[in-house]
Formats: structure tokens, sequence, C-alpha cells
């Protein structure tokens, strides 16, 4: 009912407005359940956001190719032995009067002040899409790298979950079983600033884990590389893991693996399907 | 003495192009776009390595996404000096007016050919994108070739988020005029049930 009502309120023009904001998935849920409820209705600003889409899909794959670096590299690397050895010098060099040395320290502080201060900027902010990618790959890596165990082992799906319970701030579903995966245990991981549910399996000779998380702060990169149950979803391979993840609801589902992405999307459709 | 300043050097050469260097092909993708020349957009690397070396022993950079985002930084104010240098005032400089979207011409008519549009595509939004007043082409940059959201992009940018949305917005508008055409070969789904009870475009 509710839904209705805040979709008869949202015109064309409200529509083609948020366009953007719509395929970005920045829009707050009220507002894209509008927009969604307008475009089930309106041919013309489904067609307009397919464009958009269309456009921007493509754009993102041209943009991607790369280009000859045509020796950049050493280029900078002899500029930068370079400036070594003119520093060397300026180092060695004995007559420095009182002031300007001062001011030099001075300058040098307040110098190191700011770009130390502009890095810390750069480090507090939420959790961005790069880090979201990246982070459950080396949590995962670390963990076979270790050679740890599982905090909890056991096959039983209920039994798991009910472990999970007390453990983290949200309703952990029930891991799901596939006919292909072997359920092997549990992990409590701690990353992103929140407590994580992580499902263990083996398949194949390969170790899968799916974390799973709450959804505050964290940002899905905005390219989409896959549809996983219906939802978008982000693909990544990172030094021979793939990772794929997805939201579903409030709750955020993080699927890594040693191996290729190929064999990893199948499986989180299934998964996917699974909890969903 | 020397002996250790050396070694001290050499191994802070090393941790540098440990951290930095992977992330050389995306800071050179990026200015590409940035650059009129492809000669332009190596200088603007070099230039920003060059100036990252110099503050590196003096950042701490917790992992690889605040490595690359402060290289972007740096890189995104090297632009700036770079643009403000060639004119005056970054609008003027040979950009089109976003709020004349109609002088947006792709650069040739898509032919029938796939691998031909796909070339003729990229060639047009190379195009596109140059045509962007500066500012507006560094956000779009930033967005599309480094995929950062739009906090993360008004944090190297300096700039407010609104800011950068706006400008997104207007170059996104822009680059959807200028590059529909080369997307628009096939033809649609038709519309389904729902569409042929509900509302027509222009409500």
């Amino acid at each position: 009912m509710t839904h209705q009502a805040s979709a008869s309120t949202m015109a064309c023009q409200d529509v083609l407005q948020r366009v953007y904001l719509y395929l970005d998935r920045a829009l707050r849920p009220a507002e894209r359940r509008a927009v969604e409820a307008h475009l089930l209705v309106c041919a013309g600003c489904r067609a307009e956001v397919e464009a958009a889409e269309a456009v921007e899909t493509q754009l993102r794959n041209v943009l991607r190719d790369e280009a000859p670096l045509h020796q950049l590299w050493s280029r900078i690397a002899a500029h930068l032995r370079a400036d070594n050895s003119r520093a060397q010098r300026v180092e060695r060099r004995p007559s420095v009067g009182r002031l300007s040395r001062r001011a030099a320290i001075a300058a040098s502080a307040l110098f190191a002040i700011g770009v130390v201060f502009a890095g810390r900027r750069l480090m507090t902010s939420d959790i961005a899409a790069a880090a979201v990618m990246r982070t459950p790959v080396d949590e995962l890596r670390s963990f076979i790298d270790s050679g740890r165990s599982v905090d909890v082992a056991t096959t039983d799906p209920a039994q798991l979950r009910q472990w999970f319970v007390p453990r983290v701030d949200f309703a952990p579903p029930t891991p799901p079983t596939l006919s292909d995966l072997s359920l092997v245990g549990g992990r409590l991981c701690y990353f992103f600033r929140r407590r994580i549910a992580a499902y263990m399996y083996h398949v194949d000779g390969h170790v899968l884990s799916l974390y799973i998380m709450s959804d505050q702060d964290i940002e899905l990169p905005s390219r989409r590389d896959a549809m996983v149950g219906g939802r978008p979803a982000a693909v990544r391979e990172l030094d021979g893991f793939a990772h794929i993840l997805w939201r579903d609801g409030t709750l955020y589902y993080s699927l890594v693996s040693n191996q290729p992405a190929a064999r990893l999307v199948p499986v989180a459709q299934a998964i996917a399907m699974a909890t969903g | 003495m020397t002996t250790e300043f050396v070694l001290r050097d050499r191994w802070l050469r090393e941790r540098f192009e440990r951290q930095t260097r992977p992330l050389l092909a995306a800071l050179h993708r990026a200015a590409r776009r940035l650059s009129a020349q492809l000669a332009d957009a190596e200088d603007l690397v070099h230039d920003t390595y060059v100036k990252a070396f110099q503050a590196f022993p003096t950042v701490e950079l917790r992992d690889d996404a605040a490595c690359r985002a402060w290289l972007l930084r740096i890189m995104t104010n090297s632009y700036r000096d770079r643009y403000r240098r060639e004119a005056r005032s970054p609008e003027v400089a040979g950009s089109v007016d976003l709020d004349r979207l109609d002088s947006a011409v792709p650069c040739r008519e898509p032919g029938p050919d796939r691998r031909f549009e796909s070339k003729c595509f990229a060639e047009a939004a190379d195009a596109a994108i140059a045509r962007l007043p500066a500012e507006v082409r560094l956000v779009v940059v930033l967005f599309f070739i480094e995929e950062l959201s739009y906090r993360e992009i008004a944090e190297i940018a300096e700039c407010p988020i609104g800011t950068v949305m706006s400008r997104l917005s207007r170059g996104r508008r822009f680059l959807r005029q200028a590059l529909r055409a080369y997307c628009e070969h096939e033809p649609r789904e038709p519309l389904g049930e729902a569409v042929s009870a509900g509302g027509r475009h222009g409500r």
C-alpha cells in the first residue's frame, strides 16, 4: 500500500533526475522502490534507464583497455635514482646558515604534518569499494597460509548456525548445503569493523569461505559484473583467488575461494538461491 | 656514513617501488583520459611518481587502497596545475558547454560491422571525454576508470560530495548523448504486460 502510494507520487521527471543515483544504487530504499515501481509501468523511463546503462556498460569496457607503457617505469626509476643522488649531495653540503636551517626544518615539519594529515584523511574514510573486494581475499589467504583450523568443526548446518547466533549482531542464515560443497565448519572473523560469520567449505580440493556480514557502511562497487540470485554482484580475481560479493536484504554475502571466478559464479548463484 | 646513506636510500626506493609500481597501469589508464596526448599522459604519471617519492618518507599508507588514493590525489593536483597553466579557465579550454547538450555530436555514424562499431565507440568515447570541462573530466575518469565511490572522489578531488555528484551527473548526461547512437543497434524487447496497462513517458 505504502509502496504504491510512493510510486504514484514519482513522476517521469523525478525518475529521470534520479537515473544515475538509481544505477549507482545510491538512492534511499524508499526512493529506490518508488523508482522501480514507476519503471514497471512507464516504458519511456525504462528505455531511458536502459539506454543510460547500456552506454555506461560499454564505456567501462572500452576504458579498461591497457596501453603499452613504453618503458615508462624505467624512466621514472632513473629519475628517482637521480633524485636520491641530488639529495645526497645536498645533505653533505656543510654551509647551511643557522637561520635558514631552522627555516628549512620548520618548513619540512609543516610539510610532513600536511602530508601525514592528508594521508590520514584518506585512510579514515568509510570502507571503500577496493577494500571491500580485497580484504576478504586477504583474510582467506592468511587463514590458508597459516594452516589454522576452523573455530567450530561441524558438518551440521543447524548446529553451525546456532553457534553463530550469540556471536554476531545479525540473524545468521542457515549455511546452505549443496551437493558439490562439503561444509567443514565456521570461523568468527573480524574485519570492516564488525563481526563476520564465515562458513567454511571444501570443494574439489579447494577451500571456500562464505562471509556473511551486516551491510552498514559498506559500498558495493558501482560496476556490476554478474547477477547472483537476481541481484547485482561484483566479481574480482585477485592473486589467484576469486571473490564474488552481493547483497541480500541487510546482509552482504562475500564468497571467496582459491579457484577461478568462472567456476565460482555458478556456486554463488546456487548459494544465493538457497539463502534467498 | 655515506654507505649508510646509500643503503637507506636504496631501501627507501625499493620500498617505494614495491608499494607503488603495481599501480602504474591504473594511473596511466586514468592519465590517458586526462591528457590530450599520450606523451602528456606519460609526463603526468612521471610527475606524479616523482612528487610521491619526495613525500613518501613522511606518509603512512595502511594498504594498497590508501596508496592508490594518495597517488591519485597527487596526480589530481598535477593535472590541475597543468590545465591551469594551459588555460586561465578550465571551462573555456576547448571543452563543450554542458548546458547545451545538443552540441554533442558523435564522431561518425556507427557502421554495421561489430568490430568497427567497438573501435568507433572507443574513439567516440575518448573524443567525448576529451571535450568535457577539466573538472568534470576528472570526476568522470575517477568514477569510470578508477571505479571510485562519490565519497572517495570527493576526498581525492578535495571538494564536497554534492559537487562530485553534480559534476558526474552532468558529465554522464553529456556522454550518454554523445554515445547513445553507438548502443542502439539492437531492437529492444517488446514491452511487457505491465507496461501496456500502465502510463506513458511524459507524465
